[in-house]
């Protein structure tokens, strides 16, 4: 039996992540009236140089970006989701129960954005009971473009001090649709970075 | 990025957001998905040396990423060429695009807009000239940039290319 030891930010991530994608699937699920599963795949804690490159694809994607602050305080952190462009639309196609067009209609749009929402919001929550941190999300912006063009215009609307990107790859089932694709990604403040370091520091493994 | 012939030339060396890489004689620069950051290539013809950084803001103070602001990203780069007159380097900017629709906000106040401003009044600080561009508009690019000939190929996310 090995011995006992502090988890990596890492192993942290990868927690928040099987956490958070049970709630975001629950919440989906109730939401859209359909059998949604997610799960996260792999996860990683990338410098901002390099976190793009664990997401293995530069096709467009389907981009929520939610700016998120710590109390009152100025949004500092960024915590974002998004779809690989075609299983994004057939994702949307089965949770709005009629075919989806590209680019999209307002229709689509908003659900694409109430998706996004749901998703980041269950995530949120999840960071937040961790870091006990009172943490709050904006209203979220959506694109539809190359992956890190979108993430970095958001990332630059926040001027981040951290240079810590925490990742995941996503995967979603919704009813008999085929897999389809994503990721999630968290920029966070100086606050919540700390936090999470002091969570890894005080739990054991 | 296989379907660009730039992107075969060894070495490939990826720049990511806030980063500044330098090329000598041959090899070729990528930077994919680029939205509001600017990407500066600077390209010295007579030695063909070679500098890119990915500015992600105006403004900052120094971090480990030197490529992140404008105001030390730029300094960064020509120090590069420190044998070389400023004078002789030849500048091509691409990037700065604003994709979130912010209706409150004026078209130059994006920070696209700003992040190319800053650029190129730190590049006429050094009285170094942009030579080809490829800024603003709301679409995503990816580029390639050769060391050898200082070519630039960009690809805009609707599929679109140009050389520059």
């Amino acid at each position: 039996m090995r011995e006992p030891s502090l988890p990596s930010l890492e192993e942290i991530v990868r927690e928040l992540g099987n956490i958070g994608a049970g709630h975001a699937a629950t919440a989906l699920a109730t939401l859209f009236r359909r059998r949604i599963a997610m799960d996260v795949p792999a996860v990683a804690a990338l410098p901002l140089d390099a976190w793009q490159y664990f997401f293995p694809f530069e096709a467009p994607v389907m981009a929520v970006c939610m700016p998120v602050s710590v109390g009152e305080a100025v949004p500092q952190a960024l915590l974002g989701f998004f779809l690989q462009e075609k299983g994004g639309q057939n994702l949307l196609a089965q949770l709005l129960g009629k075919a989806v067009d590209l680019p999209l209609g307002e229709e689509a749009r908003s659900a694409l954005a109430e998706l996004g929402n749901i998703v980041l919001n269950a995530f949120l929550t999840v960071i937040g009971d961790t870091t006990r941190l009172r943490l709050r999300g904006t209203p979220p912006l959506t694109a539809t473009d190359m992956l890190g063009a979108v993430v970095q215009e958001a990332l630059a609307l926040l001027e981040p001090s951290e240079n810590t990107v925490l990742v995941m790859r996503t995967r979603f089932w919704a009813q008999e649709a085929e897999e389809t694709f994503g990721g999630l990604f968290f920029l966070p403040d100086q606050t919540t970075l700390a936090a999470l370091q002091a969570y890894a520091q005080r739990t054991i493994v | 990025m296989k379907e660009s012939a730039l992107a075969a030339v060894q070495p490939t060396v990826d720049v990511g957001i806030g980063a500044l890489r330098t090329l000598q004689g041959r090899g070729c620069f990528q930077a994919l998905g680029i939205g509001s950051c600017v990407i500066v290539f600077l390209w010295h013809p007579a030695s063909r040396r070679a500098a890119m950084a990915h500015v992600l803001l105006p403004t900052g103070e120094a971090t480990p990423l030197p490529g992140k602001y404008a105001n030390t990203a730029v300094p960064a780069l020509v120090e590069h060429f420190s044998t070389v007159p400023a004078e002789a380097l030849q500048a091509k900017l691409c990037g700065g695009a604003r994709l979130f629709e912010q209706p409150y906000q004026p078209p130059q106040a994006s920070i696209g807009a700003r992040n190319v401003a800053a650029v190129k009044a730190a590049l006429a600080q050094f009285h170094i000239a942009v030579v080809a561009e490829d800024i603003l508009g709301s679409r995503g690019r990816s580029l390639w940039a050769s060391a050898a000939n200082g070519q630039m190929k960009v690809r805009r996310s609707d599929g679109t290319q140009l050389l520059l």
